[in-house]
């Protein structure tokens, strides 16, 4: 008997192995969203893929009063908000990360400030900047950057401190100035890590928006749904959820391959 | 033949560790010098302070008669155990940078006829330690001794007046080991 942890499946196995436990939740919803209906044919919980697809189909529908159809404008403007603000984050971390990392002299000045507003959680910050930015886009845009900046800029300063000394040294004795350093050796050797640290905070990065849209905005994917949970419309609120993870996930692949076309050094380590 | 190096007593404490006590040597330009001894009986020590990377607490290091900088520079190149190649660029780019520093302070990066200068130089450079046929490799898919062929040929390309060596070929196999020395001695000469 060959031991479990030596059990490994092949290609066409894993694909079913892994198709098998959402396949088997899919079947689960049915049963039990049939169950519901049975007792109450309007039961609103657990909606049937039918009364889905007719949401759906309502919400790609030009609403006559605003002349937009709901589901892209709500798309487009999380979409902005969201890129918005993870580019900026994504600019302020790198160059906060490098100088931090390389360094010494900042890191002494700035590191403890970096570490002190890593620890406040964003969502409280969120009434000050309602406060001081309005309720508009501004407001949004500094929520994701506030949440997602400190902890990239950490993770990448440590990830630069890291690189081996020598590596640091031999650059110098081949006359490298600091900034043909930074420039040459500590970039390019932070992008993939700064990529890496920004798949992982895409999810906060989602939540960060939706908080700040579900509590003040009159669009967007966030808002949408907190909207029609007034009148429990599950049926909105599940292929809403749907879609958003489908735009994580598609984030999350293009980030990832990304960096596997750009830096693929980092990538070949293991099994090359 | 001159003095390249001098150490004129030459002390370095850490704290009240004393390890390098009252050291005094003078080194001829073109020697080639082994320094050996136990672990822990200042090598690594005596290397940084020739590379700069440290100051020694009393005494004067004299590099062809000037007081040595405590800064690692291009008079003096080094090959480390490990580590000492980039592991982000392809073993001619890991030369290549080394004359990009000296051609484009700002840009980093050489561009032009002086790019492809520079590229002739390093592939040079790169043949004569034996690596004509590896030249866009990155170090990840290199063996050790291929690693330390890029290391020399990245520090020699800037014509140093000092190469130090520490333990570069520890981690490598014997027989690698073997070719290494020979090519680091027919380099030499």
């Amino acid at each position: 008997m060959r031991r479990l942890l030596n059990v490994r499946p092949r290609m066409s196995g894993r694909i079913m192995l892994g198709a098998a436990p959402l396949a088997g939740a899919l079947l689960l919803y049915l049963l039990a969203s049939q169950e519901r209906h049975a007792a109450n044919p309007s039961d609103k919980l657990l909606p049937t893929f039918a009364a889905m697809i007719d949401a759906a189909k309502l919400m790609t529908q030009v609403n006559p009063n605003t002349g937009e159809i709901p589901f892209i404008a709500d798309t487009l403007s999380s979409l902005h908000l969201l890129g918005v603000g993870l580019l900026a984050a994504t600019a302020i971390s790198l160059f906060l990360g490098l100088i931090l990392g390389l360094l010494p002299i900042i890191r002494a000045s700035l590191g403890p400030l970096v570490a002190a507003i890593a620890v406040i959680p964003p969502i409280a910050v969120l009434p000050i900047l309602f406060i001081s930015l309005g309720l508009g886009d501004t407001a949004k845009i500094a929520l994701i950057i506030i949440g997602i900046t400190p902890v990239i800029v950490r993770d990448l300063a440590s990830h630069v401190a890291a690189i081996p000394e020598e590596q640091i040294i031999k650059a110098q004795t081949l006359g490298a100035s600091t900034w043909q350093i930074a420039m040459r050796v500590a970039l390019p050797q932070a992008m993939p890590r700064l990529i890496a640290s920004l798949r992982l905070s895409l999810c906060p990065a989602w939540v960060y928006l939706i908080s700040a849209e579900a509590i003040a905005s009159d669009v967007g994917l966030g808002y949408r749904i907190f909207l029609v949970r007034r009148y429990l419309s599950m049926d909105i609120i599940l292929p809403y959820v749907l879609w958003i993870s489908l735009l994580a996930v598609a984030m999350d692949i293009g980030l990832s391959s990304l960096s596997k076309r750009l830096y693929p050094w980092a990538h070949k380590e293991r099994g090359a | 033949m001159s003095d390249a190096l001098v150490f004129d007593k030459i002390w370095k404490e850490y704290d009240d560790k004393i390890v390098l006590e009252d050291v005094s040597l003078s080194i001829a330009e073109g020697a080639f010098v082994s320094l050996i001894g136990p672990s822990g009986a200042g090598k690594s020590t005596f290397l940084r302070l020739v590379l700069g990377q440290e100051a020694p607490s009393r005494g004067q290091i004299t590099f062809f008669g000037k007081p040595l900088r405590a800064e690692p520079g291009p008079d003096r190149g080094v090959v480390f155990q490990k580590y000492s190649v980039f592991p982000h660029m392809s073993a001619l780019d890991n030369v290549v940078y080394a004359l990009d520093c000296e051609g484009s302070p700002i840009l980093s990066r050489l561009i032009g006829p002086s790019r492809k200068r520079a590229r002739d130089q390093a592939k040079d450079m790169l043949a004569a330690v034996g690596l004509q046929d590896s030249m866009n490799v990155y170090p990840a898919q290199m063996s050790g001794g291929m690693q330390q062929r890029v290391a020399i040929a990245q520090a020699l390309v800037k014509k140093p007046k000092l190469l130090l060596l520490d333990e570069p070929f520890g981690a490598l196999d014997p027989g690698i080991r073997l070719d290494m020395h020979g090519l680091i001695t027919d380099l030499w000469r």
